[in-house]
């Protein structure tokens, strides 16, 4: 139940765009078509969801002085925290190369769905803050896998939420300034003050 | 020499690697002491911001000195643990120093739980006598948005509140996160934490009566629950550790 | 050496590339770059400046750097040294903030960590110091950097007035006000109100420049 109540708070309450504002260069540039933007969606769920745990592995078993292996019972390990980021990036850098390469050999469709936007992933803030999150909250290794998934179904939900309205607003009358990135802007607050309505559900 | 060949970009990656990894080395290292001033000194200025002795911009030093033997001015702070029961427990000098509620309460089984506590005396005498005049719990939990951290400081039986302060939340500004204002935390002043039948009573209410009842603040309905509830779990678990310390002084 | 035309330090091609960030071709609100973080933490104004200070660092140095490098780096492995170059940088950030300012590395929290994917970071080495020389590319990240910090500024001290009635922690509502029932707006500090303000921002700058987009 616990597990549950976080995939909801991480999807709705404190969603990656609308709460935290991650991800957003992507958001706002792969987001004038809803098919581009399911495809972006996904792959940043299916990216998230590995590297989080791979990321947790990383932190609790090598960095954390309290928890890695060469920690004893008597006395801490060395303490490599300071190498959290460069290592969060180079796991998700690699890991997302891997994913690309292992989509390429598997399946066609998936690749041409999902390749073009692999590479664009790797510098998507929503991946490397999923993990930071992860550390900083101090999740477990159960916990930072569904956090690192329904984190990405949050992010999917927005930017294929964002792409459907912006659709429509083709066809409406936008003053010239507001057109594109700033209505998109204005949208976007009013989205986040829709979502602010689901805080404080709890199962 | 090549430019793509493996062997020169392998060797240029090696070189990064190196250069980063000595630079960051060097850089940990050589700031890791201030850091851990920093870390050290940012834990206990929580519980003088209980005890009302935390200004801001005080010198790093002056917060550390009210946690040794010598004290600061003749005030002496002194963290030690209680277990669940309430009896006080072991523990080391390290673990000691960073030992908290929250990471427990989500790892460690009720049982084995070390719940921090903190003593405050007000002159050497009592110090020496070990005679505490106050005590600084920690609470923490969830509120609306957010886990809500604070410190709240009861009187030498813990029977009332002298202060509670919270340093920590995500609340709604203006409405939940009123809990952080002044306002709040001097309603609490001077209330008592049990009720006649000696159940821990202390809560906050839209119409407070009696000595236990703190005035809520309007449209925060879930910031209130989590403040009564954190109030409640610690006070009462504390609680049993004041009885026992209570009796003990009354032999 | 071939001998080059030696160009004064702060020639006007130099200087365009400082001042052009700020209005004409600002980062965030043209170049749709390095949004993420220039949002989340403008709740107030304090953390928006410390903010700006350190992207506008990282950038500045990862400019120079990759730029003195860029004769030097395999292009196989192009990005990866750049994100090594800009991890290391925005790590040593990381642990000076730790160090001498605690409260603000603690406010900061993991929007420190994410300059590292700031795309104004990565995007002007890319496009800029990989083919620029180092004192060139400086400028530019210096002019970026600032570009940046601008709108992150204004955004926090909007934020902070309208939403808790204070500029860098200080009152400045006059009592007046509140007695005549003045109530900050408290939507401006959540989420919803950056994402306002600075579609405004982005108005504001388009009917400035006059450069309008398509939809």
């Amino acid at each position: 139940m616990d597990l549950f109540n976080l995939a909801i708070k991480s999807i709705f309450v404190e969603n990656m765009v609308l709460a935290f504002f991650l991800g957003m260069c992507s958001y706002l540039a792969v987001s004038k078509k809803v098919e581009t933007a399911i495809g972006l969606g996904l792959a940043v769920t299916f990216v998230q969801t590995i590297t989080v745990p791979a990321n947790w592995v990383i932190y609790n078993k090598f960095l954390n002085p309290n928890t890695n292996i060469w920690a004893t019972d008597a006395a801490p390990g060395p303490d490599l925290t300071f190498l959290t980021f460069i290592c969060f990036i180079a796991v998700i850098a690699a890991m997302v190369q891997l994913v690309e390469m292992v989509i390429e050999k598997v399946s066609a469709t998936l690749y041409a769905a999902l390749g073009i936007f692999l590479p664009l992933i790797a510098v998507n803030c929503a991946i490397l803050g999923g993990s930071l999150f992860m550390k900083d909250r101090e999740y477990t290794l159960s916990e930072s896998v569904v956090f690192g998934f329904s984190s990405g179904i949050g992010w999917l939900l927005a930017i294929v939420a964002i792409a459907a309205i912006r659709e429509k607003i083709r066809y409406s009358h936008v003053p010239n300034g507001l057109r594109g990135l700033g209505i998109t802007f204005l949208i976007t607050g009013l989205m986040a003050m829709a979502f602010m309505c689901f805080s404080g559900i709890k199962l | 020499m090549d430019k793509n060949s493996s062997v020169y970009t392998f060797g240029f990656a090696a070189i990064v690697t190196i250069v980063a990894a000595l630079l960051l080395g060097f850089a940990a290292t050589s700031l890791k002491p201030l850091q851990d001033i920093n870390a050290d000194v940012d834990q206990k200025s929580k519980t003088l911001l209980a005890l009302g002795l935390f200004e801001e911009g005080m010198p790093a030093a002056d917060v550390q000195a009210f946690f040794t033997a010598e004290g600061k001015d003749g005030q002496f702070v002194v963290k030690f643990a209680v277990n669940h029961q309430g009896e006080p427990v072991e523990a080391g000098e390290k673990e000691l120093k960073v030992l908290e509620l929250e990471p427990q309460v989500k790892n460690v089984a009720e049982a084995d739980r070390k719940y921090p506590i903190f003593a405050f005396y007000d002159s050497k005498e009592n110090f020496e006598a070990k005679k505490a005049t106050q005590f600084v719990i920690p609470v923490f939990g969830y509120g609306l948005w957010s886990n809500c951290y604070g410190v709240l400081a009861l009187d030498s039986k813990g029977k009332t509140v002298n202060n509670l302060v919270y340093y920590k939340h995500g609340e709604t500004p203006g409405l939940g996160g009123e809990i952080e204002k002044e306002k709040f935390s001097k309603s609490f002043v001077g209330k008592k934490v049990h009720d006649e039948k000696g159940e821990v009573a202390l809560t906050t209410h839209k119409s407070p009566v009696g000595d236990t009842q703190v005035p809520a603040i309007s449209g925060a309905t879930f910031t209130m629950d989590g403040v009564n509830l954190m109030l409640k779990t610690y006070l009462t678990i504390y609680g049993k550790y004041f009885e026992k310390n209570n009796q003990g002084g009354g032999k | 050496m071939t001998a080059e035309p030696k160009e004064p330090l702060f020639s006007k091609k130099n200087m365009k590339l400082m001042k052009d960030p700020l209005i004409d071709n600002n980062p965030v609100a043209v170049q749709v770059l390095g949004i993420c973080s220039a949002l989340a933490v403008t709740a107030q104004l304090k953390p928006s400046v410390i903010m700006a200070v350190s992207v506008t660092v990282v950038i500045m140095f990862s400019n120079l750097i990759i730029s003195m490098l860029r004769n030097f780096i395999p292009n196989s492995i192009r990005i990866i040294v750049e994100l090594t170059i800009i991890a290391t940088l925005v790590i040593l950030v990381d642990q000076i903030l730790k160090a001498y300012a605690f409260e603000m590395s603690k406010q900061l929290s993991v929007f420190v960590g994410l300059i590292i994917t700031n795309c104004i970071v990565m995007g002007r080495a890319e496009a800029f110091a990989m083919g620029n020389k180092p004192w060139p590319s400086m400028l530019d990240g210096i002019g970026s950097g600032f570009g940046y910090g601008i709108i992150i500024i204004i955004v926090g001290a909007i934020r902070e007035v309208t939403g808790a009635g204070t500029i860098w922690g200080k009152e400045i509502i006059p009592d007046f006000l509140i007695n005549l029932g003045y109530v900050n707006n408290g939507l401006m500090v959540l989420p919803p109100g950056a994402f306002v303000i600075i579609g405004l921002l982005v108005w504001l700058q388009r009917e400035i420049t006059k450069k309008y987009e398509a939809h």
